[in-house]
């Protein structure tokens, strides 16, 4: 599985677990509030999950900045958010 | 000291059982003879202070015999400290090893040595770092050992490492009471076989073994057990393994015992419920005491140690000994928490493992579980459990089941967000999880 699809899965169980159930998530959505609403321990669950999976930290280097589904996807595909 | 008890028990009641692991057993007085040969056959090495080196635990037991009134001093090195450690601590505290198996040149003739007063060494578990050495007496270590009329006989289970100072505590209560100490599996299920085909009394063990026993013993000997005492010890007491122990064991008395290598036996509690009653606090009194300080239990008892061997002076003029082990006031009662050392910090805000290992323990399905924290980029540390599941239960239907009754009982940040489903924990050498 290529990491996009990863990605978006992984923030789709978290938003599973929590209750939420978007029927999709765009690149345009917005990962906290006014968004899928998921908080800073969800985005941590989300990072510790994608580690696991991917082994791929983007945080090892600093700390990047993200707000949208797109650009929180393109911090695992080596690109940088916009 | 307790070569002492050993010839008057002996005396007493000379073909009493002492010792019975799956291979044999020992009486009294072939115990008494034993020690006494071990004891000619290693005359020579003189009052050298010794680290018992135990290939097995029968001749640790008859070693620890043999050596007390002959050694100034004696080591209980961890069972699983490997060679390079226990070079270490032998070079640090300056003792040779004693090898029961080893045949030693004898001395002619000779009159035998006065006896000497034989200090006895115990080391903490420490979790890193070198074990500190705990200087006890015999003393000190039997102040809390129960004796009288009905405990005469009694037959106890070891399911401690026969080095440590819970494992002390039991051999030394049926040694004090002429009965018969029961040893040797380090399975949970085993022990259990040999509890039945001893027709074992009385059981200490922490509650992670207790939780393995309930789950890993074969039904038909878990049926056929008949424990008259079941004390638990060296790790948080909850509530759902006390219920599960009353409900299977329904005559015996269930004790809560709280004590540390350090500080010895600080108190015990009966009443069936977690935690220990908050007046506890107050009453204890004259030189035994317990207290809260920053959240942490401190205590005081007639078994604490003489002091830590680095460290020459008492560790604290008053004697309070700080435990580690942090607690909670609820109205009535103090909790337990567990250890400072284990606290979990989630963006600033900590937890304990033990609250969340208590809700997860709670949850239908769930065997046993162990929370830690594991590193994070976005929020310093992230909650993680490892799980155990019953073995009808599913985990891909548990795993919903489990966050949401989390979510129901915790705040946020105290949820375990990673869960992995394994087959079993890791256990010390001490029977307690492993942590960290």
């Amino acid at each position: 599985m290529a990491a996009r699809e990863t990605v978006i899965s992984t923030i789709l169980q978290a938003c599973a677990d929590k209750g939420t159930r978007p029927a999709s998530v765009s690149d345009d959505d917005l990962l906290g509030d006014d968004g899928l609403g998921l908080d800073s321990l969800d985005m941590a669950t989300i990072v510790a999950e994608l580690d696991a999976k991917l082994h791929i930290d983007p945080f090892a280097n600093g700390a990047p900045s993200f707000r949208t589904v797109g650009e929180f996807v393109r911090l695992f595909e080596g690109g940088k958010p916009d | 000291m307790i070569s002492a008890w050993l010839a008057q028990r002996a005396a007493a009641a000379p073909d009493r059982i002492l010792l019975s692991w799956p291979g044999g057993r020992h009486t009294y007085r072939e115990c008494l003879g034993l020690a006494g040969d071990l004891r000619r056959a290693h005359a020579s090495r003189g009052d050298r202070p010794a680290g018992i080196e135990s290939t097995s635990d029968v001749a640790f037991f008859l070693s620890l015999l043999a050596l007390d009134g002959m050694a100034r001093r004696v080591f209980l090195l961890p069972q699983d400290a490997g060679a390079p450690l226990v070079m270490q601590l032998a070079e640090r505290h300056r003792f040779d090893l004693f090898d029961a198996s080893r045949e030693e040149p004898q001395p002619k003739g000779g009159e035998a040595p006065a006896p000497v007063e034989t200090e006895v060494v115990l080391f903490t578990s420490g979790t890193s770092g070198t074990p500190k050495a705990a200087l006890h007496g015999w003393a000190s270590i039997a102040a809390s050992i129960h004796t009288g009329e009905k405990l005469d006989g009694s037959r106890w289970l070891l399911t401690y490492s026969p080095t440590s100072y819970a494992g002390l505590q039991v051999f030394l209560h049926a040694l004090l009471n002429g009965g018969q100490l029961s040893f040797g599996p380090s399975r949970a299920g085993e022990l259990a076989d040999l509890a039945l085909r001893d027709q074992v009394t009385h059981v200490s063990g922490t509650p992670t073994f207790y939780r393995l026993l309930l789950s890993t013993a074969r039904p038909e000997t878990l049926a056929g057990l008949r424990w008259t005492q079941i004390t638990l010890g060296g790790e948080p007491v909850d509530q759902h393994i006390l219920d599960a122990l009353r409900r299977r064991f329904p005559d015996a008395q269930i004790t809560h015992v709280y004590a540390s290598t350090e500080a010895g036996v600080g108190f015990s509690v009966q009443d069936g419920r977690a935690g220990f009653p908050a007046r506890y606090l107050d009453t204890l009194g004259g030189d035994v005491g317990l207290r809260i300080v920053d959240g942490e239990l401190q205590l005081r008892s007639r078994g604490a140690m003489r002091r830590y061997l680095d460290e020459p002076d008492p560790p604290r003029e008053d004697a309070w000994l700080a435990s580690g082990d942090l607690v909670q006031v609820d109205g009535d009662r103090v909790h337990f928490l567990g250890r400072n050392s284990d606290r979990i910090n989630v963006g600033g805000s900590k937890l304990s493992p033990v609250e969340v290992e208590e809700v997860l323990r709670g949850i239908e399905g769930i065997r046993d579980a162990r929370v830690y924290g594991t590193p994070n980029p976005l929020t310093g540390q992230i909650v993680c459990a490892d799980i155990v599941l019953a073995p009808e239960a599913d985990a891909v239907e548990m795993r919903p089941r489990i966050l949401a009754a989390c979510r129901a009982r915790l705040p946020a940040f105290k949820v375990p967000r990673i869960l992995h489903f394994v087959d079993r924990l890791a256990t010390t050498a001490a029977g307690k999880l492993v942590r960290g």
